[in-house]
Parts: structure tokens; sequence; C-alpha cells
């Protein structure tokens, strides 16, 4: 078979380089953009100090979608995640180029005030970090620095429904002034989703929500983020396939910082296009 | 010179020796075990010297004081208002036992221990919060030294400070509004103790601090909190046991602090809370029952040993208190 | 209204509270640093005058007469020397003539004054017989007034130099016979009841054999009770009691250290009072919970990897500790004792208890003579009423604290040198 014959038979990988990792221009495989995003970033760059973390990484997250992002440990889908509400600013030596909008409006210009940018973007952490409060205050926080409810009973209901539909209600209406940190670990982290609901964000991003969890509690938080995903966009880090394949609409492939390739899940699954991405899908490396 | 040759041999020569003899006896297994047998031993009794250490601070205190109290009943001395331990120079002058009521000198400890961490816990905390959570690395390489050099300033320096500059600094200015200011005034001893307590507090706090995870501090600022909101409804909640540890750790320092009061405070036991006025503390009255020859069966050395002991009692019981605290804050979050 | 109007119109004054917040945090660093400046300088601004040192020339003249019994090394050591002195104030004064009045000119020069010339006397015997002009020590009030501390304006019952001292001060300035030398007897004598007399040396000699029993019997013993407890002990009932006893230990006041010292060493084995080697072994003591600790922390440091190795190829626990973990411990040791005799060197309160404070003019010359300490030392001149000891006090403080820093500097050294990371 010659090298024409070939190029034939896979007209998609015609313009892919086959060494995206030393490719200064590498282009991202797939579609980046979708339309009405609810946030969308371009040539995004991450500096650690003097190391690089991030490389020209364009991505979109669409209106009420659940995007997966998958790849090997250290390849850059968690700092990236952490750019969306800048949770990077707590970082000093943490440095970030590139355009990234919410709604069209650029997060890291100076108009944008983080605090309301936090409050848009909620974030559900790797490690359940319920705060050293008792369950109802731990939801009550975020209203309550925000000022979201003008009384007790408003703020009830404020709690009692983000706790419903996150689905932790019916475990824990009866210890509501029970310390958080008391719960299981999947309660646990059903309850910092609860936290970040409570304040209505727009997006929610997920840092590997359940690797610290065992199978049955992420089978409930997949549900969750299942059903939250009707009203939310949703950004979702992961280390398992499995989980990227059964919660996600849209999956994007990171490789040592830079987006190998994006697209609706079942093709990334079935049918990647870029080599980088069908070994780690196959399980040749990762 | 006797002692000085005892102890020189004891714990200088003996070690040399066995190390000499260890690498002597390579070659024969059963000398090398006895050798390490003699070793072992000498560093088992090394670790029981702190076991020693206190039982014999417990002992000297307590039988001293037991012979205080055959004189003076422990009630008196604890409850008593009246401290004159003046003692008349024959048996037979009138008031010859004098007057060891302690209360005052409780309450005086009590008074410049309050002015000192009123002083020492909101700087040395805030210094802690500012350092770990806001202070850019230049500053911290800057402010953490200078703050650890205070600490380690010799008491008496910070006496002969508060006794000359500080006290008539405080009594010229608030004279200047027209309060009557002792010079030896409870204010300006425990302000001066209040900074030298500052860095304690303020590294152990830190240390405190540091300790809750970050990730608490990440769920919060995920929500949108500011910093500020961040440490005074999450990092400080969570940090708050291990805070009052530490300050439990610095109230003991103070109550035990004797240079300071020393110099800065007065000899007169006023039963007062008036911070302007001059009071006196349990270590002044150890010191100044003590400096000076003195006869070992007079009730007034023998009420420094009582004295003592009520100290060592109550630091012994704070600081029990605030390891335990401190240790199973930290253990929480390991 | 909707969710991002209502955070907006919370946002002024979150971002108010935050700013105070942070505002108090840097008030706080910035109070302790400026408390600490503010000791530093008014320390120095006070002491560094010690520095210097006041003398005034007179004519001294020697008589034949003075010395009974011819120039015999006997009769040149008996004379009367303060007469001496007198004399020649009074010719250089002459019209003093009143007998208040002539004590006041005596006491312009210091009684140790005589002590100088009578040295000088003995090793010059030709000086018999002739007029000298003599570089005498002034007395503190003079020296203090030469150093600007004395205001004239205040009235003259409220100062110990009168208006007559003064005027003559100031004669002797216009011949220029009065003139400040650096004060070398600062640093060369030993305590003194007279401020322009008295020296640090004593003091310090006091502190160094001290600290010197201290570091001799703390280091190997906390070193072997690290030893013990970090490498060798199970952990049981008993060595969890060492444990908790020696955490309790280094948070105990050190005056309770005394009070400990002067049971059991003074009352109990009767050692003699105010001698450094009963000092240095109370300080020991104290010290010995702050070395243990921190020798634990450096022996805990070496990785078990180097112990598993040393006991694999057949070395016994003990070899294993003393020639392998130990040489490797050894800085992080060193830097926990050496902060530990810093302590020591700046602890006041249990030297004051075992008698440590008495007044000692002779510089001890072992650890058995009877000595004070430096921090002693400035308790005592903290105490004394002459206003020239204030500066004598700041100059022994910046003395001490010059000690600490070079000890500090020591410590970063070491830590610079043998850092090692695993």
């Amino acid at each position: 078979m010659n090298q024409t014959a070939l190029e034939f038979s896979k007209p998609t990988e015609r313009n892919i380089s086959d060494d995206p990792l030393n490719d200064p221009n590498y282009k991202t495989v797939g579609e980046v953009t979708v339309p009405n995003a609810a946030m969308t970033t371009k040539n995004v760059d991450v500096h650690y100090g003097d190391k690089q973390a991030i490389f020209n990484v364009s991505l979109d997250v669409g209106r009420n979608e659940v995007l997966a992002m998958i790849g090997p440990s250290g390849c850059g889908k968690s700092t990236f995640i952490r750019c969306l509400n800048r949770m990077n600013d707590t970082i000093d030596i943490c440095r970030i180029k590139g355009d990234i909008r919410l709604d069209g409006e650029d997060i890291y210009s100076r108009n944008m005030d983080v605090v309301l940018l936090r409050a848009r973007v909620g974030m559900v952490f790797q490690k359940p970090n319920p705060f050293p409060k008792s369950v109802y205050d731990n939801v009550a926080y975020g209203v309550n620095l925000h000022g979201l409810s003008n009384n007790k009973s408003e703020l009830d209901d404020i709690v009692e429904d983000a706790l419903k539909r996150a689905g932790l209600w019916d475990e824990v209406s009866d210890r509501l002034n029970q310390p958080g940190t008391g719960l299981s670990g999947g309660q646990q982290q059903r309850l910092c989703i609860a936290r970040a609901i409570a304040i209505s964000p727009e997006i929610i991003l997920m840092d590997e929500p359940c690797s610290a969890l065992d199978p049955i509690a992420t089978a409930k938080i997949e549900e969750l983020i299942d059903e939250l995903s009707q009203r939310y966009s949703i950004c979702i880090v992961t280390h398992s396939m499995q989980q990227a394949a059964r919660v996600s609409q849209r999956t994007a492939y990171f490789h040592l910082g830079k987006l190998i390739e994006v697209g609706a899940t079942d093709i990334i699954f079935t049918n990647p296009s870029h080599r980088l991405t069908e070994g780690y899908i196959t399980g040749r490396f990762g | 010179m006797t002692i000085l040759s005892i102890l020189f041999v004891l714990f200088i020569v003996a070690p040399i020796c066995m190390l000499v003899a260890l690498s002597l006896a390579k070659k024969n297994r059963v000398l090398r075990n006895h050798v390490e047998k003699v070793i072992k031993t000498f560093l088992i009794s090394c670790a029981c010297l702190a076991i020693f250490t206190t039982i014999g601070i417990v002992l000297s205190v307590l039988f001293e004081s037991v012979r205080f109290f055959q004189v003076v009943p422990i009630t008196d001395f604890l409850f008593g208002l009246q401290w004159s331990p003046q003692m008349a120079i024959r048996e037979d002058q009138v008031g010859s036992s004098g007057a060891f009521g302690a209360v005052p000198l409780f309450a005086g400890t009590f008074l410049i221990t309050i002015i000192a961490m009123l002083v020492a816990v909101p700087l040395g905390l805030m210094s802690a919060i500012y350092l770990s959570e806001y202070a850019t690395s230049k500053i911290r390489a800057f402010a953490k030294p200078t703050l650890e050099i205070l600490a380690g300033i010799p008491t008496v320096v910070y006496g002969f400070f508060a006794a000359l500059t500080v006290a008539p600094l405080i009594r010229d200015n608030l004279e200047a509004f027209g309060l009557n200011v002792s010079s030896e005034s409870a204010l300006a001893a425990g302000i001066v103790m209040g900074v030298m307590i500052l860095p304690f507090v303020s590294s152990l706090s830190d240390d405190v601090i540091n300790a809750v995870p970050q990730s608490l501090r990440d769920g919060s600022y995920g929500l949108g909190a500011t910093s500020s909101e961040t440490v005074r409804r999450v990092v400080f909640p969570a940090a708050l046991p291990g805070i009052v540890g530490s300050i439990l750790l610095a109230v003991s320092r103070a109550i035990g602090e004797t240079m300071i009061v020393v110099m800065a405070a007065g000899l007169s036991a006023n039963l007062t809370a008036n911070p302007f006025e001059s009071v006196t503390t349990v270590t002044v009255q150890i010191v100044t029952l003590l400096v000076g020859d003195q006869e070992f069966d007079s009730p007034k050395t023998l009420a420094a040993f009582a004295l003592g002991l009520t100290l060592f009692a109550v630091t012994l019981l704070l600081n029990v208190i605030a390891l335990h605290v401190v240790r199973k804050y930290k253990e929480q979050y390991e | 209204m909707n969710q991002v109007a209502l955070i907006q119109r919370g946002l002024a004054r979150r971002y108010r509270s935050e700013k105070r917040f942070k505002a108090y945090g840097l008030t706080a660093i910035v109070s302790g640093v400026t408390f600490l400046v503010f000791l530093l300088g008014t320390t120095f601004l006070n002491g560094y005058t010690a520095l210097l040192q006041t003398y005034i020339a007179v004519d001294v003249t020697i008589l034949d007469s003075d010395f009974d019994g011819g120039l015999s090394q006997e009769s040149l050591s008996k004379s009367d020397y303060p007469g001496i002195i007198k004399r020649s104030l009074r010719e250089a004064f002459p019209e003093v003539t009143k007998r208040k009045e002539k004590s006041e000119l005596y006491r312009l020069i210091s009684s140790g004054a005589q002590y100088d010339l009578r040295e000088k006397v003995i090793d010059n015997p030709e000086l018999v017989g002739q007029t000298t002009t003599f570089w005498l020590l002034a007395d503190d009030e003079v020296d203090v007034y030469m150093k600007g501390r004395i205001d004239p304006a205040v009235p003259e019952k409220n100062r110990r130099l009168k208006n007559r001292s003064i005027a003559w001060i100031e004669q002797l300035r216009d011949q220029g016979r009065i003139e400040r030398n650096f004060n070398i007897l600062f640093f060369t004598n030993g305590d003194s009841r007279e401020p322009e007399q008295a020296g640090i040396l004593g003091a310090v000699m006091g502190s160094v054999f001290t600290i010197l029993v201290t570091m001799l019997l703390a280091f190997p013993i906390g070193v072997a009770a690290a030893i013990y407890l970090q490498e060798f002990a199970r952990k049981n009932r008993f060595t969890d009691l060492i444990e908790v006893n020696i955490n309790n230990l280094a948070a105990v006041p050190s005056i309770i250290f005394g009070l400990l010292g002067l049971a059991i060493f003074l009352n109990f084995f009767h050692m003699p009072r105010s001698i450094p080697l009963v000092g240095g072994m109370v300080l020991a003591l104290m010290t010995l919970p702050t070395i243990i600790i921190s020798s634990r922390a450096a022996l805990g440091a070496v990785p078990p990897s180097i112990r598993e190795a040393a006991l694999g190829v057949g070395a016994s626990p003990v070899q294993t500790v003393l020639h392998h973990v130990l040489p490797l411990a050894m800085p992080g040791m060193l830097t926990g004792t050496i902060i530990g005799l810093a302590q020591a060197l700046g602890e006041t309160a249990p030297l004051l208890v075992i008698g440590m404070v008495a007044f000692i003019v002779d510089i001890p010359g072992s650890p058995m003579d009877p000595g004070t300490a430096l921090p002693v030392q400035i308790y005592l001149w903290a105490d004394s009423p002459e206003r020239a000891f204030v500066e004598r006090t700041s100059a022994a403080i910046m003395v001490l604290l010059l000690f600490l820093i070079a000890i500090n500097g020591l410590i970063v050294l070491l830590r610079k040198k043998f850092e090692r990371r695993w």
C-alpha cells in the first residue's frame, strides 16, 4: 500500500500533524466552536513560572451541554478548567494569556469582577471539601456571602431547593444542623454540588468530582450530572473514559498541554481521528 | 571543683570512652554487645533526666510549700487579701508573722496578662493572617524574620525598655488627659509583655492557619468569596481550636514571665483593676522574696516556693490543655 | 431583580470590608516592626555614648614628702594618692578655699583615678619630685554633663551637678583640659558602684562560663536523650510519659527552674551561691527540652533508607545510629543546641533566684568563682539610680544583642552549609 492510497482511504486525517507535541502551530482536530456558546476560549496559554502548562487551546462550552475533558494525568485539563473561573489567580506564579469570554464578556478584563465571575461559574473540586460547618450553613454559605436571600424563610427555601436538586435532601433533611464533614464521601461531594448550585451559577465546573469516591457514590453523582445538565452548562474533567462516555455530549482530549481533538462523545470514543486520541481511548497509554 | 570534674567525666569523657570502646570491640561480638548495652543504658538515663527534672521541680516546690503551709494556713494564702511579707526582726515584735494573702498577686498577674493578651492576640493573629493569606513573598521574607527578632530579644531588654522608655511615655501622654498614672503602671508592663508575646502568638497561629487545607480555601473562593470572607468565615472557624490552644500557651507564658514585670511593674500589692496603678505579680514577689540572703526556714523564703507551686500548677494545667487541644486539632487535618 | 444585579449591589460594601481587613493585617505587622525599630533605636541612642569617657587633665605635683619610707616599692604603693590628686586640684583652682566648695571640687575626679595614678608612679618612680600632666578619669556626673545629658536650665536643686561645678567644667573645657576618649574601661573592668569605673568584662566572663557549663551538659544529654527516644524507644506508656514530660517542661516558666536550682543545688547539695557552675546547671536543665525536641526532629528527618541500608549490611542498631544516622543529623542537632544556648544566654530570672545577682567587682576566672551574667548585669545597672548607668545599661544591652546576632548568624551559616534535601 502506498502513501497516496492511505490518504485516500482516510481523507479526514490529511491535515493532522503527526507530531502535535513539537508543532507550535498545531491545530485541534474537530470543531472547537459551538453556536450560542455559554463560554468561549481562544488561544489560551498558561505558564507556571518558566514552565508552560497549556499551549494555545481554543474550546467553547455550549449551553446546557456536558463537556468532558479527558487525557492522561499532567495533560493540563485541570489547569485549563481552573482558568474558566480564574481559580488560578490564587497561585502566584501562574500567568494566563488568551481570550476567555463568558456570554461575550472577557473574564480577564479589568471590568470583570472575579467575585461575580465565580458566582456565575461554580466549581466542584476533586476532593469533597465541605466547610467545617453544619450541612445547612454549607449550602447557605454562598447565598449569605452574596446577599441573595432577604430573610430566613427565603434562605430555608433556597437551601432546601439546592439540596433537593443535588439529590441529598432525603438523606440529610433530618440533620441539617450536624456538621457537613460527618457525611459520607459521596454525600459530601453532593453537598458541595448543592453548595455550588444554591447560588444558581450559569456554568458548573467539575474537576474530577468522583476520583475520591466509591463506584456507588460515583453512579449517584453521574446521575445527578445528567439531571443538572437540563439547567446548567457543565464542564467536567475526568480521568475515567467510561465516565466521560456516560455523562457527556462532547468530549475534548488533552495531551501534554495541547488540545488534540474535540468532538461529539460517541464519535470520539468510537472513531477518533487522531492517533494520540485513539491510543488513549484504546488504552495504549494514559 | 569536684562537682565540675564529676560532671565533666560523666557527660563528656564517658560518652567518648563508650564510642572508643565500641570501635575497639568491632571484631568481638560478645564484647560489642556489652558495650552497646552500656551505651543504651547511658541513652536511657539521659532521657529519664527529663522525668527527674519534673520530679525535682515538683518535690522541691512542694516540700518547701508544705513547710510554708505549716506556718501560714493554705486558705489564708489562697484567699487572703493582704500581702505584706515583711517579717519583724525580733520574734516578740507586734505583727511579726507578716501577711501572706496572695489574692492581690493573682489579681495583678491576671491584670497584666489580660493587657498583654489584648496587645498580643489581635496583633499576632492579624500578622499571621496577613502573612499567610495576603503578603507577597517579598513582604513575607522581610516581615517574618523581623518578628522572629522580636522573639529573640532577651526579656531583660524588654524590661529595661518598659521601665525606661514606655512607662514614662505612657505616663506623660495620659497625664495630658488629666489621668493619674503611676510610674510603674500595669499598663506599661502589660503592653511591653504583649509585644514580647506577639511573635509567639503569630508563629503558633501561622502554623495552625497553614494546617487548614487549601481545599477549604478553594471551596470558598470557588463560590465567589473575597479573601477576607474566606479568612473570617472558613479559615478562622476551622483553625479556631488550634488558635485557642496557641493563645493558652501564650497566656501561660505571660503568667510565667518574670523580668518585664520585675523591672516595670511595682512591688506594692494593690488589689485593683485599674491599669494605671501599680500592681505586683507572682513572679515579681518570688524574685523579691528570694533576692538577698535569706534563711531557708523563714516564712518569707518559703512563701516564694508556695508562689512557685501555684505558678507551676497553673502554667502546667494551661500547657497540658493547650498541647492537647493543638494536637487534636492537627490530627483532624492529617 | 436578577442574580447578577443582586450580587453587584453588595460588591462595593464587600470590597470595602476586604480593604479594611487587609489594612488591619498590615497595621499589625507594621506595629510589630515599628516597635522593634523603636526598641533598638532608643537602645542605640541611649547607649552609644557609653563608648566614650571623659578625662580631665590635671597637673599633678608629686613631692618627695608624699613618701615616708623613701622610694621603696612598698612606700610607693602605700602613699596617699587621693590626697595628691586633691592637692593638685587645689593648686589648679586656687580661688577655691571654702571647705564645702573644696569637696565639691574633688568630686570632679573619679575615685578610681587614684589607682591609675598609683600604677603610673610605681612604674615610673622618677615622676616623684616632678609636676606632670595626667589625664585623670572624670566623675560620672562630669561625663554625663559633657555628653549633653544634663540640662543647665533645670533648677539647681533638682540636679546633682551644681552650677559651680558646671563653671569649673566650662573653665577646664576652655583650657583644653577636658576631653573624651574611647571608653576602654567599659570593656576591661568588672562591676563598680561608680558608673565611670563600671565595665562589663566580669559579666561577660560570667556569661561565658555559665554558657560553657550549659553547653557541656545540655548538648550530650540532649542528644543522647533524643537518640534514645527517636531511635530505640519502643512506643509504650513509659516513653509516652517521657515525651509528654519533655513537651511540658519546654513550657515551664524559667523562674521555676531557678526555684529548682535553689532548692536542690544550693539548699540540698550546699553548692556555693552566685557561681556560674550552678547557673549553668540550671540553664542546662532549662534548655534540655528545646535541644531534645529539635534533635529529635533532626533525627526524624534522616530517611529510613539510610538505616535500612546500614542494617542490611550487618551493622548493629547502635552502630547504625552512631555511624550513619547521627553524622547526618548532627547539623540539625547543632542548630537546635545553639538556639537553646541563645535562649540561655538571654535568660535572667533563674539566675536571680540562685543568687547570681551579687555585686561582684572581680572578674571570674573559672566557673567556680562568684560571678554574674550579662543579662543580670543589665538588670542590676537598670536598677541603679545614677544617670550614667542608663547609657551603660543600654551599651550592655547592645553587647548582649551583638552576641545574639553573632549566634544567629552562626545558625544561618550552619543551615546554609549543611542544608540537605532528601
